[in-house]
């Protein structure tokens, strides 16, 4: 056999052992695959926390008080961890989950110390803001 | 596991998914300071328990129960914490409310 004819013969019996998706949604998934309602929402909510990563770096570069962009930061680390469970799901390695405690508890211990930060020095204020507070 | 677990994850994954990103919308159209860190910690929080029942329904095994679990009482623990240490920070610095505030209860704080 020559390795063109191997090849064609795996691809042929692949396709055999695929199911369609009529038969997909009448038997449940393989073992290891996703329900065709879990997948579509996967994907779904993988493209909703990539808006919701880009609103947070809006808020990280508009934000007039520094208190805005800690608290946006640590909404992208929130949404980081939406996307490490979402994967983790797709893809069925379980190795990803520890990086959610991981980010939650780095996320929360910078929150804390840039706000004991900006409350020590006090060094927020733009060009065009008095030290009063944001002028908008 | 049983079939219909990946139905009732999709549901929590989905309502998760849902106050997730609403939290972010929150935080873009607030107005004020006070007002974002009230959308951010609080809508967040739901958003992360609803991704992690759902994780914990697709995937049955007891290590990711633990670890969702040990997730779930730190971030309930820990976001208002950050938030209210923020807040008083923002406030040492200076009250910055939004104009249509109605009341302002540290009034006699503000020693500028």
């Amino acid at each position: 056999m020559t390795c063109e004819t191997l090849m064609f013969t795996m691809l042929a019996a692949a396709a055999d052992a695929t199911p369609s998706a009529e038969q997909v949604i009448e038997q449940g998934p393989a073992p290891g695959e996703l329900h065709w309602l879990l997948a579509w929402v996967v994907t779904l909510g993988l493209y909703a926390v990539m808006f919701g990563l880009a609103l947070c770096l809006w808020r990280l570069f508009k934000g007039p008080r520094l208190a805005d962009r800690v608290l946006a930061a640590d909404l992208f680390g929130w949404h980081v961890i939406g996307l490490v469970v979402l994967l983790t799901i797709h893809l069925g390695n379980l190795v990803f989950f520890d990086a959610v405690l991981g980010i939650a508890i780095v996320g929360f211990a910078s929150t804390v110390f840039f706000a004991q930060y900006i409350g020590a020095t006090g060094h927020e204020v733009r060009e065009d803001e008095t030290p009063q507070g944001a002028t908008r | 596991m049983i079939p219909w677990f990946d139905v009732v994850a999709a549901v929590f994954l989905a309502g998760g998914l849902f106050f997730l990103v609403l939290g972010a919308v929150g935080i873009v159209r607030m107005p004020d300071t006070y007002l974002r860190l009230h959308a951010a910690s609080k809508s967040s929080t739901l958003g992360l328990i609803g991704l992690l029942l759902g994780a914990v329904f697709h995937i049955g095994t007891a290590d990711v129960l633990t670890k969702a679990a040990i997730t779930l009482v730190f971030a309930a623990v820990a976001t208002p914490i950050g938030s209210h240490l923020l807040a008083k920070a923002a406030m040492r610095v200076g009250p910055g409310y939004w104009d249509k505030t109605l009341q302002d209860e540290h009034a006699e704080d503000h020693v500028r």
